[in-house]
């Protein structure tokens, strides 16, 4: 049985009126069985109100499951008894770091977790160094949170995480207010904790550059899950995907649309490195013309045409 | 008809020890009906730049002119640009506060002391533009999906009438479908009723494929300023000051590195996929 286990997870957002009466019930997860491996990064990807909230949600019990079970390493989130170890177990991180900080220092605010369940100051201190040291934050321990950039911010919210020595992290659309840089910055630190620390990785991403390195790619609809395999296999359904409301890569996309046009590239390519070692041997016949100038500019009409169809 | 902006400095905490910079001897004009990508790294200056553009900041010296009138001139209406200048801030769903859609957009035109029926039907047009059926226009604005809120939060915007729309990161947090009907919309306002459009936005890949022209911000200061395929073959500069390329942009340069004479200058999916192909297929002229 893995880290995290869903068992015909039923879930319903109950409205009530004044009186405490039902009104509305809408259903945000409809029977979703689902087990992820400890050790495992894995990206949840689905359009907005396809559930994914809610799951991470019911991962560390802010959310008690309507139907069906959800255990963390075994411990069923509706026992009372558990609900500590499971939320050191799994921590969460969200969208907004400015939301998560509350340290005056870089320092302060990654002890406040540990401070909080009475862990003794040495070992406090040394939890703290540990986690700044695996989001490459050491630098910036004594420098205010308001000085630093997005993906910063983001980077001390987990080393507020991993300074609770969790399992499992999970990530809630980490990346939706950075910049490019902080994206990847933000992205290598996970890398980074699942390759060395072991921690389980659960990305929540509308970003699908993001997912492409990760173990395994969850496709979420309707409140269950609707795809489940690694990007290569998951980026190969293009159609499919964008049905789901979402993307591919730009690569991706690029290689799918001149396969259709009957250049012969494999499915589901993922990286720039991808397509140029399968593309660049088919422009070997081709070279020679190259070698004579004739540059793809001077062939005007079509090109231009699509540039205008493109704005 | 133009927004110009003459060597604008904006210092925060002016006269302390703590004196820094936000904008620093920024210039530009931008004329009437063009699409803008404003992009930069966090912190660079870009949601503070906007905020000069209608008046919410002023500047700490410099000029603004809105359609040739210096709007820092004694007795100039401050109001009356904010209503021509109308400014979508980050997560704007977060402002939604009425009872129902309809009356949410009525706000901004209601504040300008119109008539009931002028409202409600600047309120019916900005609801059309952004394309919320309007079967939601009698719920509760809190009922409804994240890009669906957000489409309120820019009638409510574009029910001000604006001449020139500014929108803060309008697609962040929205899954791919709905940043890309968010930007068909807005793209829509641009084509057919030739609204000028500022868009702040982290991503290369929209903004290479809506705007005209990209001004790139870095630590308060305007590093490029020229349309998308121009800027963008400056990629290495760009990652140097964390901001990237579409992903376009890396596959043409290194297809041009293993000497595939493809134009550098391409940065969407549909030019490359042309370009490509007529490469592979030798069209004989």
């Amino acid at each position: 049985m893995g880290i995290i286990r869903a068992s015909k997870l039923i879930y319903n957002y109950v409205r009530r009126d004044e009186d405490d009466h039902v009104e509305e019930v809408s259903r945000a997860i409809d029977n979703m069985s689902l087990d992820i491996k400890a050790g495992d990064f894995v990206a949840i990807l689905g359009h907005n109100g396809s559930g994914k909230s809610t799951f991470a949600k019911q991962i560390n019990g802010i959310l008690l499951p309507t139907d069906g079970t959800v255990w963390i390493s075994g411990m069923d989130t509706r026992d009372d008894s558990h609900i500590w170890d499971i939320r050191r177990t799994a921590g969460m991180v969200f969208q907004n770091p400015d939301n998560q900080i509350i340290g005056n220092i870089v320092e302060e605010d990654v002890g406040f977790g540990p401070e909080n369940i009475g862990v003794p100051t040495d070992e406090i201190w040394k939890r703290v160094d540990e986690s700044l040291e695996a989001v490459g934050m050491t630098a910036y321990r004594l420098k205010s949170p308001n000085k630093l950039s997005g993906g910063q911010k983001q980077r001390v919210a987990i080393a507020g995480v991993m300074a609770m020595k969790p399992q499992c992290i999970i990530l809630d659309e980490p990346t939706a207010m950075l910049d490019p840089n902080g994206r990847r910055e933000v992205i290598r630190t996970l890398h980074e904790l699942n390759h060395k620390e072991g921690i389980t990785v659960l990305l929540i991403t509308h970003y699908m550059e993001e997912v492409i390195d990760a173990d395994r790619v969850i496709v979420m609809d309707d409140g269950h899950v609707v795809m489940d395999g690694t990007p290569r296999e998951i980026f190969s359904h293009v159609r499919e995907l964008k049905g789901y409301r979402l993307d591919v890569p730009q690569v991706t996309e690029l290689a799918w649309e001149l396969a259709e046009e009957g250049v012969p590239l494999q499915q589901g390519i993922l990286t720039v490195d991808e397509l140029m070692a399968a593309l660049l041997p088919l422009f070997g016949e081709t070279a020679a013309d190259a070698e004579q100038g004739k540059m793809v500019a001077d062939d005007g009409a079509e090109q231009r045409e699509t540039t205008l169809a493109g704005k | 008809m133009s927004i110009k902006a003459e060597h604008i400095n904006f210092l925060y905490g002016e006269g302390t020890a703590f004196e820094q910079y936000a904008l620093k001897d920024v210039s530009f004009e931008i004329e009437d009906g063009q699409f803008i990508g404003l992009i930069g790294h966090t912190g660079s200056g870009k949601s503070t730049l906007i905020q000069h553009l209608n008046g919410l900041l002023r500047a700490s010296s410099g000029t603004i002119y809105y359609n040739g009138e210096n709007i820092y001139q004694e007795g100039y209406n401050m109001r009356a640009l904010r209503s021509k200048v109308g400014l979508v801030f980050q997560y704007p769903e977060h402002q939604l506060f009425e009872i129902d859609v309809f009356s949410d957009v009525c706000f901004g035109p209601k504040n300008q002391g119109l008539e009931q029926d002028e409202i409600e039907q600047r309120a019916t047009g900005a609801l059309r533009a952004v394309g919320l059926p309007e079967k939601y226009w009698k719920q509760s604005p809190f009922e409804l999906s994240g890009g669906q809120k957000r489409r309120v939060a820019i009638a409510g915007v574009l029910a001000m009438l604006p001449e020139v729309l500014i929108l803060d990161e309008p697609t962040a947090g929205l899954d791919p479908r709905g940043r890309d009907e968010i930007l068909e919309e807005i793209s829509g306002l641009h084509r057919d009723r030739h609204m000028t459009i500022i868009l702040v936005s982290h991503s290369m890949e929209d903004v290479a494929r809506y705007a005209d022209r990209l001004i790139v911000m870095n630590h308060g200061e305007k590093l490029f300023d020229a349309p998308p395929r121009e800027v963008f073959r400056h990629y290495k500069e760009l990652e140097a000051v964390g901001l990237a390329a579409p992903q376009i942009t890396y596959i043409v340069q290194r297809l041009r590195a293993e000497g595939v004479p493809i134009a550098d200058d391409i940065t969407m999916v549909a030019e490359a996929k042309t370009a490509i192909l007529q490469l592979l297929r030798k069209d004989p002229k």
